[in-house]
């Protein structure tokens, strides 16, 4: 018994409470915060451009001091005074301080276009913000429910046009009473008050001009993203063909040297090497062994007929 | 159980202020602007007594306060209810006023109450008394060409016509003639066209402000034995004259009649 009536003493107080809270929209925008979101966004766009500046001209520097390295080394490349080995140690380093060139370009561009992504969904959300503020909105829900009031006040002041002139002559004739006449004037004066302060030109060009800079903004933003993202491809193109020298020209020199200990082991005058093997001195090792036999069997010469062809030439001559 | 009970009549409560706070001002806008018509209503229908100026001036007044307050905050404008005077109401004749803020209102909640129906099967009667054959027509269109004496297609024509132009007196008299089809005793065999003549009479002696004549008419209408499903139009009139609502109307049918 005593646990319900607390919850329902909860409750009705949760109940008051409630209904005691502004609600959330009722009030005018600017108490929504739009403009706290508007300046926020703004700042973000500001550091982030900066960002972008300080990334360039930080990166800018880094490529011009690798390119004055690079050069440095490729005239070292080129000076034939230099061993060959000593030329492409120096075109190796100032292949390297190329490819270093593009990858400071590629990342630059890539954390860049990162930042300008940022900086484009900001404007984005400026533009929500002010979606629904008077001479901004251009959601087609605000858009639609602005024709629906102008199409509503076209066929009202048609009928206001008809009621005005039936209530002046109403009021001529005394049939009229003054309450209805102040309370229908006031509302007349109400509804042209709204219709004024809803179609100042000022506002709509002031209003108009803002979106246009934020779109233009935006375009901008984009063309810029869309460049970053071409010198990324652009580079990364740049950094894979210069790959590709590199490993062509190690090769190459892999080759030449592959090349030149072949020519030391089996020259174009001589490709079997038969001057360094001399297969002939091998007969003096068949001699050596026949001698041998001589001297064991006693001086008796061997009548033979027919000397084999084996006997007469060098085996490494078949 | 109690506790239950009062626990979901405050989350009700809630929900009703969060999605009424928004519209607060329009809101009571619009409940001014719905008692106004329906004690124009009340006080035709009750008392045959027409509407003055200063009654049309407040509908305006409160119409014209909705309109500033949708102008100047334009999500306010989905809130607004439809606005009878502005749409629907010609202000030929105050009189006819009362009338036109009930059409207008029906049409509002999805029922066009001055459009006879008339299903896709022709209509058909039988001529003559001794060589009986069958005889068929189908309903016409509006036309500003006045009808010959009898012609009951003609005045059907005649007083959608003068419906249009908001000559109501005129379309309740062609519109009853419209319903006596002079080659005919028994009249057509599913009586559909006399039933949908006599509502449009019906509404019409509403809309020129002879409401008496309206409830004659429509009880006659009632009383036909009619081969069809009931006619909404004449439930909706038979509703709106005796202030019940009627189950087969539906919700937004029968919250757009007037509340006694």
């Amino acid at each position: 018994m005593n646990s319900e009536k607390i919850s329902t003493k909860v409750i009705c107080m949760a109940l008051a409470f409630a209904l005691s809270m502004p609600v959330h929209g009722a009030n005018p925008s600017m108490s929504q915060g739009k403009h706290k979101i508007i300046v926020q966004r703004a700042e973000s766009i500001k550091d982030n451009l900066a960002e972008v500046k300080q990334a360039t001209e930080e990166a800018t520097r880094k490529v011009e001091d690798l390119t004055a390295q690079e050069d440095v080394e490729f005239e070292k490349s080129e000076n034939l005074d230099l061993p060959e080995k000593e030329r492409l140690n120096h075109l190796a380093t100032s292949l390297n301080h190329r490819a270093d060139v593009y990858l400071e370009v590629k990342n630059l561009a890539s954390a860049n276009g990162n930042r300008l992504a940022q900086v484009e969904k900001d404007l984005s959300e400026i533009d929500r913000a002010l979606a629904s503020s008077p001479y901004l909105a251009n959601d087609p829900k605000t858009l639609q429910a602005v024709a629906q009031v102008r199409n509503n006040l076209t066929r009202s002041l048609e009928v206001d046009a008809k009621l005005s002139a039936l209530a002046g002559r109403a009021s001529m004739n005394g049939s009229l009473s003054p309450e209805t006449q102040r309370m229908y004037r006031i509302s007349q004066g109400q509804l042209a008050s709204a219709i004024k302060a809803t179609s100042s030109k000022e506002g709509k060009t002031r209003g108009e001009a803002f979106r246009k800079q934020v779109d233009e903004l935006r375009s901008s933003v984009r063309a810029r993203r869309t460049r970053m993202a071409m010198i990324e491809k652009v580079t990364d193109r740049s950094l894979r063909e210069i790959e590709v020298f590199a490993a062509t020209q190690g090769t190459r020199v892999i080759f030449e040297e592959i090349d030149r200990s072949l020519q030391g082991i089996a020259p174009d005058d001589d490709p079997l090497g038969l001057k360094i093997l001399r297969p002939e001195a091998n007969d003096r090792y068949w001699s050596w062994a026949s001698q041998e036999e001589s001297v064991t069997h006693g001086n008796v010469p061997s009548i033979q007929a027919f000397a084999p062809i084996g006997s007469r030439i060098n085996p490494n001559e078949l | 159980m109690k506790n239950k009970l009062l626990s979901l009549l405050s989350v009700c409560l809630l929900a009703t202020h969060v999605l009424c706070a928004d519209a607060g001002i329009l809101a009571e806008n619009a409940r001014d602007y719905r008692k106004s018509i329906d004690s124009v209503i009340n006080q035709y229908l009750d008392e045959q007594r027409f509407p003055s100026i200063d009654q049309a001036l407040r509908i305006q007044a409160c119409e014209n306060d909705m309109l500033a307050l949708a102008r100047l905050d334009p999500s306010l404008a989905s809130m607004m209810p439809e606005l009878l005077l502005a749409h629907h109401v010609r202000l030929r004749d105050l009189r006819h006023l009362p009338g036109e803020l009930m059409a207008a209102r029906a049409k509002a909640a999805g029922l066009d109450v001055l459009s006879p129906v008339f299903d896709a099967a022709p209509i058909e009667y039988i001529k003559g008394a001794i060589f009986q054959r069958t005889k068929r027509f189908d309903p016409p269109s509006a036309s500003p060409t006045f009808p010959k004496s009898g012609d009951w297609i003609a005045h059907h024509a005649y007083a959608l016509h003068c419906m249009q132009t908001g000559e109501y007196e005129q379309a309740s008299e062609h519109f009853e003639k419209a319903g006596v089809i002079k080659e005919s005793r028994g009249g057509t065999k599913r009586k559909v066209w006399e039933l949908e003549n006599l509502v449009c009479a019906a509404w019409a002696y509403v809309l020129s402000g002879d409401s008496a004549e309206a409830k004659s008419v429509l009880s006659r209408a009632m009383s036909l034995d009619v081969q069809a499903p009931p006619s909404r139009r004449a439930q909706y009139l038979n509703a709106a004259i005796h202030g019940q609502t009627h189950p087969s109307l539906g919700m937004a049918l029968n919250h757009s009649l007037a509340q006694r």
